[in-house]
């Protein structure tokens, strides 16, 4: 099992969600985040005044998935949330030891 | 044991079966507790404790009050007299819980001395207030004699204030944990504000005020007398509900979920006010009732603090001047002091919010009484009088106890007297993943957003914090506010659509300006545009940016429109409004603020605008006379003002055939502004001028623009602080100014010399020093170079500036200024000769802008 975090642009969630729903992905947990990679952030100038922004609004999004759907997934969230431009965000892939569904006791991909 | 006492609880106590026979919940929960009563002393006889023993098996908090629902924890404490009989006692006592357990109920025990019971615990307020409804189970009767009638009066005697307070405190951050309104759409109907524990938070009070001067034996009446009839309805109605709640839910679980909602709605339950499968009338029921509890709790929190406290008094005495013909202020309560009020004059009925309003006071229990008596009359009263129903709304939107006012005027129905729209959303629950609130509750809270704004100090708020003082006409945003849900009244999908046509009515029956409507109805079609836009779109995108600020077209829309997606956001739930969606809208606000600024460039007419103005010429002259006069403003101008506005200001260019320059004056809604439109023909200096008149003349500008047409006729318009209303109530005085103004342009005065002079006569204060700062933009315009010009305000800042850029040759296009507290920022599109400056020429005059406003005095 794979644990899959996504730091994506808050515009492209819906897209995201959608898109891994149809791929089966049904289960994940959504964070409000703020950060920058290479973007860096930027200068916002408004009425004269430049205010420098270096953390920006971000989404996360987290998907425990079998080792045999790591590859559909991570392609599925890329495609869906690529707009080309710089601060599109990144996809990480972390593994998992086991999982436990608490109402009845499975466990490992059995309780994703 | 345990299937005779299971016997006896199902032969008297409820089940939701019994409930719809039309068992009464306070009757139930009375038997139940009786039941218990009987199992703990029978199984007390049979324990290791009976007999041998010192203790006492007392019952308190909600058992001791007899209020067990069919979920309730059992409240027992085992009373001894010395410490060293509880740890004596520890395995029988045990034994005997266990026993209960075994029973089936779930039992929660204490274990304390008499000395533990009647010594203060500072952080344990929970405690001492559950012993103020004692009862004694079983064992030792003469222990609780002593507790009851002796250590523990004396105990409250002794820590009535502390007590009280620790009470009020604890009732306080209880309620913000409930937002502090009762309007939840899935309410616990025992911790919510309103609900069951309010009830019992009335009783406290009451008894602990009780023992302010002698000890009183236990248990005793908290609720006054006077109180007990209002309350007797609504207790009864939550304890039924509770109690099917329990059998709901098949657990202590007080909450009034959608499922729970459905459950109850699909039985015929009168008492609960629920029938044909339709949840709205128990909700509206529930909402009712705890309206009252919530008055009687409110009552006895401000009770608690009057007595004694002399600044309290000072206070309230201060109040009670504030009374007039109309209304007596008591206790911060108002009073109608006319017994027509009402029935026989309904227009006191409206009258009495915008009293409240502009005091911060609160409505009687009687005046809301009255208000409820003559419903019906108000209301028709309302449905006929649009204008005066306007008049209050509008006086209470302004103030900044506007909340609380429609608040009032929302639980006494005065507010869906003055916009019938509203009776469709009173009480109204939707279920919604989202919402928490009422569809009424979470409009008036949006009101209440809009006011904590204003004293925001969050780094988060910083941006949107100043930005209602900035619009013309902040009432309106209060109205759109007010209306944008209406549509969630009536069925249908796109309830933004049926608000704006049920907003039609009532704008027109409020005979509001044609703009206004327009304004309003924009709002209210649009307030979930900025919502989808910040979900949906590319931020960084500058075609988002320009997409808004078509749809928005001008500043007043935009930030009108931000403030209301910012009010309308957090007023969803609590966590709605996170630092991170107020970053992602404030990015969109400004990206479209600056995306409108940089429209300057487009000399685009924007037909809608002008076709609307020329609709409004005389006739067909007046009609080519005006095609001419639009012909070269800048699209801003054309997107900033009405068609109404544009007229004026051609109408007023009229006057230039007989004069070098014209001048109106019209008073703002802010109530200490004027806003003066200047027109004349362009010519060298003509800016400066007009600042130094206006400076010279003793008024501030808060704000000003200045805009050309292809004619060369300058339109230059002033926002000026006039607290007095001078130019207002003096129609003399702007004949004086604009004297004063032609004198300065034709030189007939020195206008340095006139504002020196002023600066004697006036010496000012020096302000917190702001480092100005000077920039210029040559990149955005194509046609002329951007000063940037923010530096601390002074007397002639403007006029100084004005004329150091004429000095230089250049002429001014654009100007757009604003004052913030002590702060100017000021933008000045400047061409020179061949137009856009070089760099050389603008890093020249920008070193001489940035020495003026260095300068604390007049340097021109």
């Amino acid at each position: 099992m794979k644990r899959i975090e996504a730091v994506i642009q808050p515009f492209k969630l819906d897209d995201v969600r959608e898109a891994l729903k149809a791929a089966g992905v049904d289960g994940m947990t959504i964070y409000d985040v703020r950060g920058h990679g290479r973007q860096k952030g930027h200068k916002e100038v408004y009425r004269g005044q430049e205010y420098e922004v270096d953390l920006l609004p971000k989404v996360k999004i987290e998907a425990v998935v079998p080792d045999a759907r790591v590859d559909e997934t991570v392609k599925t969230i890329a495609d869906a949330a690529r707009t080309g431009k710089i601060g599109d965000g990144k996809v990480f892939v972390f593994p998992v030891e086991d999982a436990l569904r608490i109402r009845n006791g499975e466990v490992g991909e059995e309780a994703l | 044991m345990a299937k005779q006492f299971q016997e006896r609880q199902e032969g008297s106590g409820p089940d939701l079966a019994s409930v719809l026979a039309g068992t009464n919940g306070i009757e139930a929960a009375t038997a139940r507790s009786g039941i218990v009563d009987e199992l703990v002393a029978e199984l007390f006889e049979d324990s290791a404790l009976a007999g041998v023993s010192p203790v006492a098996v007392l019952a308190v908090g909600g058992y001791g009050r007899q209020q067990l629902f069919p979920h309730s924890d059992i409240d027992l404490l085992f009373l001894f007299p010395k410490e060293t009989d509880t740890e004596k006692y520890q395995g029988p006592i045990s034994e005997f819980v266990t026993k209960l357990w075994d029973e089936q109920l779930r039992v929660s025990q204490s274990v304390r001395t008499l000395g533990e019971c009647t010594r203060l615990a500072p952080d344990n307020a929970e405690l001492h207030i559950s012993l103020l409804d004692p009862r004694l189970l079983a064992g030792n009767n003469e222990l609780y004699g002593e507790f009851s009638t002796q250590r523990l009066p004396s105990f409250y005697l002794r820590e009535q204030k502390s007590l009280m307070k620790q009470l009020v405190d604890l009732s306080k951050s209880r309620h913000e944990s409930h937002a502090d309104t009762i309007y939840h759409l899935e309410p616990d109907v025992k911790e919510a504000p309103g609900g069951l524990r309010d009830l019992q938070l009335a009783g406290w009070l009451g008894q602990l005020a009780g023992m302010s001067r002698e000890r009183i034996p236990l248990p005793v009446e908290g609720i006054p007398e006077e109180l007990r009839a209002r309350t007797a309805e609504a207790q009864s109605y939550l304890f039924t509900l509770r109690t099917a709640l329990h059998l709901v839910h098949g657990r202590d679980n007080n909450r009034l979920t959608f499922e729970a909602q459905e459950t109850l709605a699909a039985e015929e339950l009168p008492q609960l006010g629920a029938a044909d499968g339709d949840r709205a009338p128990l909700m509206r029921s529930y909402f009712q009732h705890a309206r009252a509890i919530r008055r009687v709790a409110v009552r006895q929190i401000e009770e608690a603090y009057a007595p004694d406290s002399r600044l309290f008094s000072l206070f309230r005495g201060r109040q009670a001047r504030l009374s007039n013909h109309d209304f007596s202020v008591a206790n911060g309560r108002v009073y109608f002091r006319d017994s027509r009020a009402g029935q026989e004059k309904p227009e006191l009925a409206f009258e009495v919010f915008a009293f409240l309003a502009r005091h911060g006071l609160t409505l009687s229990a009687r005046a809301e009484a009255r208000l409820r008596e003559s419903a019906e009359t108000i209301r028709s009263y309302g449905e006929a009088n649009g204008v005066a129903g306007w008049r209050v709304l509008r006086e209470v939107l302004l103030s900044k106890h506007a909340y609380n006012a429609l608040a009032a005027m929302n639980s006494s129905k005065v507010l869906g007297a003055v916009m019938p729209e509203w009776r469709g959303i009173d009480c109204l629950v939707l279920a919604d993943f989202y919402h928490r609130y009422t569809v009424d509750e979470h409009t008036l809270l949006t009101i209440r957003n809009l006011s904590q704004l204003e004293n925001s100090e969050t780094d988060d708020d910083r941006g949107f914090r100043g930005m209602r003082a900035e619009l013309h006409r902040p009432e309106l945003l209060g109205l759109a506010l007010l209306l944008h849900d209406v549509g969630k009244g009536t069925p249908g999908p796109g309830h933004e659509q049926r608000s704006s046509e049920m907003a039609r009515s009532a704008l027109e029956r409020f005979e509001l300006p044609l703009a206004d409507r327009e304004f309003v109805l924009f709002l209210i079609e649009n307030h979930l545009v900025m919502s989808e836009f910040i979900r949906t779109r590319d931020l960084s995108d500058q075609t988002t940016a320009r997409e808004m600020a078509r749809w928005t077209g001008t500043e007043q829309r935009l930030k009108a429109l931000t403030l209301l997606t910012f009010a309308d956001i957090g007023a969803v739930n609590p966590e709605a409004l996170t630092p991170w969606r107020k970053r992602l809208l404030w990015r969109l606000y400004i990206s479209t603020y600056n995306a409108l600024h940089r429209d300057f460039e487009d000399e685009r007419l924007e037909p809608e605008t002008v076709s609307a103005a020329l609709d409004l010429a005389k006739d067909a002259e007046e009609r080519a006379a005006l095609q001419q006069f639009v012909e070269g403003f800048p699209k801003r101008y054309l997107r900033t003002h009405s068609a109404e506005e544009i007229v004026g200001h051609y109408r007023l260019s009229r006057e230039l055939d007989e004069r070098p320059v014209a001048l109106a004056a019209v008073h703002a809604s802010t109530e200490h502004t004027a806003a003066l439109t200047w027109v004349a023909r362009d010519r060298p200096f003509l800016f400066a001028s007009l600042c130094a008149a206006i400076s010279s003349y003793g008024l501030s500008v808060e704000k000003a623009e200045a805009f050309a047409n292809a004619e060369g006729i300058v339109l230059d318009m002033f926002t000026v602080n006039d607290p007095h209303r001078v130019l207002d109530s003096n129609p003399g005085e702007i004949r004086r100014l604009r004297r004063q103004a032609r004198r300065i342009l034709d030189g007939e005065v020195d206008p340095r010399q006139l504002l020196t002079a002023r600066q004697e006569r006036f010496s000012f204060r020096t302000r917190r020093h702001l480092a100005p700062s000077v920039s210029f933009d040559n990149e955005t315009s194509d046609r002329a170079t951007i000063f940037h010009v923010i530096a601390e305000d002074r007397r002639g800042l403007l006029f100084d500036v004005a004329t150091q850029i004429s000095e230089a040759d250049c002429d001014i296009e654009i100007v757009l200024i604003e004052t913030q507290g002590g702060k100017a920022i000021d933008v000045f599109y400047v061409v020179g000769a061949e137009g856009k400056l070089d760099d050389e020429t603008a890093e020249q005059l920008q070193a001489l802008l940035s020495r003026v406003c260095r300068a604390s005095r007049l340097t021109a």
